[in-house]
């Protein structure tokens, strides 16, 4: 499964000027709603939220994977990168500015786990987060995703 | 009141049942469960020898699966309204769990040990030291 699969340039938000985690998700639900994943950004944004509140999707070092299975016409991750570090609450203390928001409709389960598990341990690489961080636009953002998923895939042959 | 449970997930379906237990009782203490994964490096030597990969794939094999884990585990504690975080590791789990119960301020440590892994390892030498070393609950599921 490859993460790039999952993202389009119209789901990639860069420099995004935010101030707080519900900006940070409103933005994200927002795109999905945009490329159609979801029909309605509001309901996204209030079932992405119910999650955040059971424990922060923040896996640390400056990354959030928020997640949610809904009633969502594909499978589909969006990217926000924010101008200013967000305190997330994340696990290890750091405030994040690398968003992955993952959405897959209900029936999709064991792809759904499988995708999560994808972006988390990609995302270990810190040469690809000083990329993603530095990345102008949207076509950056993902030519990083795929340069670094040929690399492990490189590694692994 | 209880307020954290650490509960150690394995890259196996162990994993599963020991989320089974400890779960209910989460929700019953009203705590947080840490769920945490430890990319074992002891196993990722063994495995390099036995499959002859380069141990740097071995890892992020295992590092993969442990997300996965984790986030079935996180699934099942969301179906029953349990609050959880994640969090994965890279050492020996014997070190690593004594890290995390200190580090995350775990009021109870859960270590779910099959009886099929029990003879693979020393389990009373890695349950003793952190009985020893915890000076809080531990529960073997």
């Amino acid at each position: 499964m490859k993460l790039s699969d999952y993202i389009a340039e119209d789901r990639v938000i860069l420099d995004a000027d935010v101030e707080s985690p519900a900006d940070v998700l409103k933005q994200m639900c927002n795109a999905m709603e945009c490329c159609g994943t979801v029909c309605a950004a509001g309901d996204l944004y209030r079932k992405v939220q119910e999650r955040e509140e059971l424990g922060s999707t923040g896996i640390g070092e400056g990354v959030a994977v928020p997640h949610i299975h809904t009633e969502a016409n594909s499978m589909a991750v969006a990217v926000l990168i924010t101008r200013n570090p967000i305190d997330f609450d994340a696990i290890d203390g750091k405030p994040c500015r690398l968003f992955f928001l993952v959405v897959s409709p209900d029936e999709r389960r064991a792809e759904y786990l499988q995708l999560m598990a994808t972006v988390s341990t990609l995302i270990q690489h810190s040469e690809l987060r000083e990329q993603l961080l530095e990345a102008r636009d949207a076509k950056e953002v993902i030519k990083a995703i795929v340069e670094a998923e040929e690399k492990a895939a490189c590694s692994t042959r | 009141m209880t307020k954290r449970i650490l509960l150690l997930v394995s890259g196996s379906p162990e994993s599963k049942r020991a989320a089974e237990l400890v779960i209910p009782l989460a929700r019953a203490l009203n705590s947080q469960i840490i769920a945490f994964h430890v990319v074992d490096v002891s196993v990722a030597r063994r495995m390099r020898h036995a499959s002859g990969k380069h141990e740097h794939e071995i890892l992020v094999e295992l590092e993969e699966t442990g997300w996965k884990y984790l986030y079935l585990v996180e699934e099942m504690a969301k179906d029953e309204g349990v609050r959880i975080v994640l969090q994965q590791m890279e050492g020996f789990p014997e070190n690593k769990i004594i890290e995390a119960a200190k580090k995350f301020s775990a009021d109870i440590v859960a270590i779910p040990i099959s009886s099929k892994r029990g003879a693979a390892m020393d389990v009373g030498k890695f349950v003793g030291r952190a009985f020893r070393e915890l000076e809080r609950p531990i529960l073997i599921v």
